[in-house]
C-alpha cells in the first residue's frame, strides 16, 4: 500500500515496539511461571529464570484439579461456541435473506441487548437458572451464552455477501431452505464461522462472573474461576498462579495461531472492508 | 408469625420457589447428601477438614463440600444464593452479614443444648451471645473473632531506640515518626504506621479504632433496639476532627510516616516496609510465612480516654432451606471441640471465643498471641453494631474520610476538617434510615 | 414479494405464467415457515436471556427493591431523582465517560496507525497480528495476575523501568489521578489487537489499482492516506467506533480485577458504572436503583451511537 523508505522504517519501529508491549508481560508471565520461589522473590529480579522448573505447573496441577477446570471449561466454552454458531448463523442467513414483517425491528432489538453488559442483569437470569432447577450444571453455565448478539450482526454481514443467485438456483432444483442453510451457505461462510467460533470460545472460555455466582461445587469450577480463587487465596504464590495464567491462556493461543489465516478470511468476508 | 411471612417472601421471589421449598422441607434430618459449607475466610479451611473423620463417623453417607472464596465474592455468591433457597447448609457468617440472613428468615433457631451453651456467660463474652439472639433467643453460635492489635517490628524499634511498644495513641503517633525512613530521592521507603488508605470500608474501621479509644465509643454504635444503628461523629465532633487531622498530618508534610505508594498492611509489615499496623491475629501465621526474617511483637491496642480491642465475630448458623440441618449442627458440635479450636488457632490464627476452652499449652509455645488472647483488666471487648446496611454505610462514610486523607489542604484546617466530619455524619445517616435502622 | 431480491427470473409467457404462480406462492409459504421454524426459538432465546432480564431490570427501577426485603413499594422515579445527588454515581459516570474517551480515542488511533503501517511490511503484517492478538484472547483473570505485578509501586517491572530515567516512584492503581491511565493502558494493551485485525481486512480491501492510479498523479503517502484510504475505511471505522465505545462504557471486569482487595494491597477505589451497577444490586441489594443506573448507561450508550452514526454519515 505504502512502499516508500521512510513508511517501512517507521513501520518496523512502531510496530516492534508496540509488539513487545503487547507481548511483555505475557512473556514475563511465562517466564515466571519457570522460576523458583527464590528467583520470584529476587529484587530487581531476573527476567528469564536461570534453573527452570516445572514445580508451579506441577503444584497447580496437583494441589488444585486444574486438569478438571480446564475440562469444565472446555465443555463449556465447546458448549457454547457450537450453540452460538448454529444460532448466530441461521439468524444471520434469516435476517440476511429473507424478507419478513418487522426484520428491521426484530434485528434492532437483538442489536440493543448487546448494550447492556451481562453484570446488570444477572439476578434475573440468576432466578431464571434457579427456577429449572438448573444451579450448578454445565447446562446453567453455558444458558447465557447459547447466543451472541455481535454473533448474529457478524453472520448477517457475512451471508450478505453470498450472491443470491446461488440461493435461487438451489431453489429452482427444489432445494429446501434447510438444505440450502445446511449444504450453500454454511458452507460458504466456513471462514467466517470459524472467525466466529474463536471469537466465542474465547469468550466462553474467559467468563468469570457468571460462573462465580452459579458454581456451587469445586467440581464445576472453570479454568478462570480456579484461578480466581487460588489467587485470592495464595496471593503471595506467583509461580503456581502465574504457571495457572500461562494454563488458561494457551489453549486460546494455539487456537488462533492455527486458524489465524481463516480468521482473518471470515472478517474479511464480513463486507466491513473500505 | 411475621417470620413465617418473610421467610415466604424470602423463598418465593417466584412461583417456582415455593415448590422446591416444600421439597426441601420434608427432610432436614436427612443422613445422607451433599453438605455445602462457603467460605470467605478460607484459612479456616484446614479446621473443617480435619473434622471430617470425625463427622464422617457420624453421617457415613454425607459428602462435606467446602469451598472457599474472596470475601467479597463470597458476600456476591451468598447475597444470590440465600434469598433463593440455594445457600449452602451450613453458613459461616461475619458478625455484618448475620442481621441480613436473620432478617431474611434463612437461618434455623439454634437446637436448645448449643442454645444453652451460646447463652452461657461462663461460656462466651455476653458481648457475642448478645450479637446472635434476636427475640430473645440465639440464632448462631459464635466461633472465632477477629481481634484487633498493634503488631510491629522489634529490629525496627531497636533501631530507633524505642524499647517497648506504644501505650498510648499520643506515644503511637511519636513512635511512628521516629520509625519511618525515607529514600534518597526523599520518597518513604518505610512506613513508621501502616495506615489504611484504601477501599473504604476497611479505611473507616481503622479510623474507628483510633476514634474509639480517643472516645469510648464507635461510630455506629448499637442502638437500644436489637439491630438499630446510632451515629456518634456529631457527638464527639472535636474528637473526631482531632483524629482526622492527626492523620492528615502524618500522610502529608514533614511529620508524613505513610504514603499510599508504600506496600501497605500485612504484605508491607511481611516485607519490612511498616514498622507498625494494626490488624488482628491470622498476621501472626501470615507473617511467619511470608516474612520469615521479621521479629515481630504483638501489643495491646494503645489507649487513650478509653481502651478496648474491635472484635470481628464469625458465626456459624444453619441454613433454614438445608434437608441436612441436624447433620450441620452436629457439625457445628464438633467444631467446638478443644482439637479443632487448637487447629483453628494454629493454622488461621483466628482466636477461638469459647473462654471454658484452654489454650495456655498453646500461649506457652506462642507467646506473640497473649496480647490477643489475654484480656487484662479495663481492656474492653467491643464488636460493630451489626446492621443490615453494614457495607452501604461503611463503604459510602468511608470514602469520606478516605478522601479527606488525601487531601493536603485539610493540614491543620480544623474548621474544614470539622466539615469532613460532618459530612460523614450525614453520609451515614440517610443510608441509615433507608434501611429503617436509624436511631436519633 | 416475499422472496430476497435479486432473483433469476425470466419473465413469465402467459402460458407458464399459472404454474409459476402456484409454484411462487409454494415458495413463500415455505419461505414463511422457514423464517417462523428457525428464528422463532431464536428470538424465543433473546427474548428469555437478554429481553426480559433487562426489562426486568428496568421495571425494578420503578420500584424500591431490595432482595431480602418483604416491602418493595412501587416509588416511580424517585431512584432516577436520586442519582442527581449520588456522588458515587456521578463520580462513576464521570470515570466512565474518562476512561471511555482515551481508551476509544487510544485504542482506535493506534490500531489504525498500526494496521496502515503493517500494511507497507505486508510479509511480516501476520505475524506482527498474531503478536497483537495475544493480549485480546487472554482473559482477564490471568492478565490481572500480570498487571498488578507490573504496577506494583515498590516491586513493579514499570516503576522500576520509569526510576531509570528518574521518574519518581509512583502509586499507580494507588492514586486516584493516575488510575485512570493505569486502566487505559491495560485496556489499550487488551483491545488493540482485535482493532489492528479489524482495520487489517478493511485495509486489504482497498483497491490497488486506486492507490497506483493516485501515486502516478504524484500524491504522496499522506495525501493518498487522506483522501483515497481513509474515506474507504468509513464504514469500518464507525464499525470499530460504535463497538470499542460499547466495550469500554461496560468497563468492569478489569477495574474489578485490579482493584480488588488481596489483603495487603488494595487499591484505589476507582469507580465505574457497571461496577456501582454491581455494587448496588449485589453488595448493598438495592436492585432497583441498580436498575436505574443501568438504564441511565443504556441512554448514555445509546445516545453516543446516536452522535457517531450522525458524525460519520455519508455527506
Amino acid at each position: 500500500m505504502f512502499r516508500e523508505k521512510g513508511v517501512r522504517i517507521a513501520a518496523w519501529v512502531v510496530c516492534s515496539v508496540l509488539a513487545c508491549f503487547a507481548v511483555a508481560p505475557f512473556v514475563w508471565v511465562i517466564a515466571t511461571a519457570f522460576k523458583t520461589p527464590a528467583e520470584i522473590n529476587l529484587q530487581p529480579p531476573d527476567f528469564l529464570p536461570a534453573q527452570p522448573t516445572l514445580e508451579n505447573f506441577h503444584r497447580i496441577l496437583h494441589d488444585e484439579h486444574f486438569l478438571r477446570y480446564i475440562g469444565n471449561s472446555l465443555v463449556i466454552a465447546l458448549g457454547s461456541m457450537v450453540s452460538i454458531l448454529f444460532t448466530s448463523s441461521l439468524a444471520g442467513f434469516v435476517f440476511a435473506k429473507y424478507r419478513f414483517p418487522l426484520r428491521g425491528l426484530l434485528f434492532l432489538v437483538i442489536l440493543a441487548t448487546a448494550i447492556i453488559p451481562l453484570e446488570a442483569y444477572m439476578i434475573p437470569l440468576y432466578i431464571m437458572v434457579f427456577k429449572a432447577r438448573m444451579l450448578n450444571s454445565y447446562a446453567a453455565l453455558i444458558f447465557p451464552m447459547v447466543i451472541m448478539t455481535f454473533g448474529v450482526f457478524f453472520m448477517r454481514q457475512v451471508i450478505m455477501g453470498i450472491p443470491d443467485e446461488l440461493l435461487e438456483a438451489a431453489r429452482i432444483d427444489g432445494a429446501s431452505e434447510f438444505w440450502i442453510y445446511s449444504r450453500i451457505v454454511l458452507h460458504l461462510a466456513k471462514s467466517g464461522m470459524m472467525a466466529l467460533g474463536v471469537f466465542a470460545f474465547s469468550e466462553a472460555w474467559a467468563n468469570f462472573i457468571w460462573p462465580l455466582v452459579i458454581v456451587s461445587s469445586k467440581d464445576m469450577y472453570t479454568t478462570e474461576l480456579g484461578l480466581a480463587v487460588y489467587q485470592r487465596q495464595f496471593f503471595t504464590e506467583y509461580g503456581p498462579v502465574s504457571a495457572g495464567a500461562v494454563i488458561s491462556i494457551v489453549p486460546m493461543l494455539l487456537v488462533f495461531a492455527l486458524l489465524r489465516r481463516h480468521i482473518m478470511q471470515g472478517i474479511a468476508t464480513t463486507g466491513l472492508k473500505g | 408469625m411475621r417470620r413465617r411471612s418473610v421467610l415466604t417472601s424470602g423463598l418465593t421471589l417466584g412461583a417456582g420457589l415455593a415448590l422446591g421449598g416444600i421439597g426441601k422441607l420434608r427432610a432436614d434430618t436427612a443422613t445422607s447428601g451433599k453438605l455445602a459449607i462457603w467460605l470467605g475466610y478460607g484459612e479456616t479451611a484446614p479446621t473443617y477438614q480435619l473434622a471430617m473423620p470425625a463427622f464422617k463417623q457420624l453421617y457415613p453417607n454425607v459428602q462435606v463440600e467446602l469451598l472457599t472464596f474472596d470475601l467479597r465474592e463470597f458476600e456476591a455468591k451468598l447475597a444470590v444464593a440465600v434469598p433463593t433457597g440455594t445457600g449452602p447448609d451450613l453458613l459461616a457468617l461475619h458478625d455484618f452479614l448475620f442481621p441480613r440472613y436473620y432478617e431474611s428468615g434463612s437461618l434455623d433457631a439454634v437446637p436448645s443444648d448449643l442454645a444453652a451453651v451460646a447463652g452461657d456467660a461462663k461460656v462466651f463474652d455476653p458481648t457475642f451471645t448478645t450479637l446472635v439472639t434476636r427475640d430473645g433467643k440465639p440464632w448462631g453460635v459464635p466461633w472465632w473473632t477477629g481481634r484487633s492489635a498493634l503488631f510491629y517490628n522489634l529490629d525496627q524499634f531497636k533501631e530507633a531506640g524505642l524499647s517497648g511498644p506504644p501505650q498510648t495513641i499520643a506515644q503511637l503517633w511519636e513512635y511512628s515518626e521516629k520509625l519511618a525512613r525515607r529514600g534518597a530521592d526523599g520518597n518513604l521507603t518505610r512506613a513508621g504506621i501502616s495506615l489504611r488508605l484504601t477501599e473504604p470500608s476497611g479505611g473507616i474501621q481503622k479510623f474507628g479504632y483510633f476514634y474509639y479509644q480517643m472516645t469510648g465509643q464507635q461510630i455506629f454504635e448499637p442502638g437500644k433496639q436489637p439491630g438499630m444503628v446510632r451515629v456518634t461523629l456529631k457527638d464527639n465532633l472535636d474528637i473526631a476532627t482531632q483524629a482526622l487531622l492527626d492523620h492528615v498530618e502524618h500522610l502529608h508534610g514533614p511529620k508524613k510516616v505513610d504514603d499510599w505508594a508504600l506496600k501497605h498492611d500485612a504484605q508491607g509489615f511481611a516485607n519490612g516496609a511498616a514498622a507498625m499496623f494494626f490488624r488482628e491475629a491470622w498476621v501472626i501465621p501470615f507473617v511467619r510465612k511470608n516474612g520469615p526474617d521479621i521479629h515481630m511483637g504483638v501489643a495491646p491496642m494503645p489507649r487513650d480516654k478509653a481502651w478496648g480491642a474491635f472484635n470481628l465475630v464469625e458465626i456459624l448458623s444453619v441454613n433454614k432451606d438445608s434437608p441436612l440441618k441436624k447433620a450441620a449442627w452436629d457439625l457445628i458440635r464438633l467444631l467446638q471441640e478443644q482439637k479443632y479450636l487448637d487447629n483453628l488457632l494454629e493454622t488461621s490464627g483466628w482466636i477461638p471465643l469459647r473462654k471454658d476452652r484452654d489454650f495456655s499449652g498453646f500461649l506457652a509455645k506462642n507467646p506473640e498471641y497473649r496480647a490477643l488472647m489475654e484480656e487484662p483488666a479495663g481492656y474492653k471487648q467491643y464488636v460493630e453494631a451489626p446492621d443490615t446496611a453494614y457495607q452501604e454505610v461503611t463503604a459510602r462514610t468511608g470514602e469520606v474520610i478516605l478522601a479527606a486523607y488525601r487531601d493536603a489542604s485539610l493540614l491543620g484546617n480544623r474548621d474544614a476538617a470539622r466539615k469532613v466530619i460532618l459530612k460523614a455524619h450525614d453520609t451515614a445517616v440517610p443510608i441509615l434510615k433507608d434501611a429503617g435502622i436509624y436511631e436519633a | 414479494m416475499s422472496i430476497a431480491s435479486g432473483q433469476v427470473l425470466s419473465p413469465p409467457t402467459s402460458a407458464r405464467r399459472g404454474r409459476l404462480a402456484t409454484s411462487l406462492a409454494r415458495l413463500r409459504r415455505q419461505h414463511i415457515l422457514f423464517v417462523l421454524a428457525t428464528l422463532g426459538p431464536i428470538l424465543l432465546l433473546f427474548g428469555v436471556i437478554r429481553v426480559y432480564p433487562i426489562l426486568e431490570t428496568i421495571r425494578l427501577s420503578f420500584y424500591n427493591y431490595h432482595i431480602t426485603q418483604l416491602r418493595r413499594p412501587f416509588i416511580g422515579l424517585e431512584n432516577y431523582a436520586r442519582l442527581l445527588d449520588d456522588d458515587s454515581f456521578l463520580t462513576a459516570l464521570l470515570n466512565t465517560a474518562q476512561f471511555s474517551a482515551l481508551s476509544v480515542v487510544i485504542t482506535l488511533t493506534l490500531a489504525l496507525a498500526v494496521a496502515i503501517l503493517l500494511r507497507s511490511i505486508e510479509r511480516a503484517a501476520p505475524g506482527f497480528e498474531l503478536l497483537f492478538y495475544i493480549p485480546v484472547v487472554t482473559p482477564w483473570v490471568p492478565a490481572a495476575v500480570i498487571w498488578k505485578w507490573i504496577y506494583d509501586p515498590m516491586y513493579g517491572v514499570l516503576n522500576l523501568g520509569l526510576s531509570l530515567f528518574g521518574v519518581p516512584r509512583l502509586g499507580w492503581l494507588q492514586e486516584p489521578n493516575l488510575i485512570v491511565y493505569a486502566i487505559v493502558l491495560v485496556s489499550v494493551w487488551k483491545l488493540l489487537g482485535y482493532f489492528v485485525v479489524i482495520y487489517g481486512v478493511g485495509l486489504r480491501g482497498v483497491p490497488e489499482e486506486l492507490l497506483e492510479a493516485a501515486e502516478l498523479d504524484g500524491a504522496t503517502a499522506w495525501q493518498r492516506l487522506v483522501h483515497v484510504v481513509l474515506p474507504l475505511m468509513r464504514p469500518i471505522i464507525l464499525f470499530s467506533v460504535v463497538i470499542c465505545t460499547i466495550v469500554c462504557f461496560n468497563v468492569f471486569a478489569p477495574v474489578y480485577v485490579l482493584t480488588a482487595s488481596a489483603q495487603g494491597a488494595p487499591a484505589y477505589d476507582f469507580k465505574v458504572l457497571v461496577g456501582e451497577i454491581y455494587q448496588n444490586g449485589f453488595v448493598f441489594y438495592h436492585m432497583g436503583y441498580a436498575g436505574a443506573e443501568c438504564v441511565v448507561l443504556l441512554l448514555c450508550v445509546l445516545s453516543l451511537i446516536a452522535v457517531q452514526l450522525l458524525a460519520f454519515r455519508e455527506r
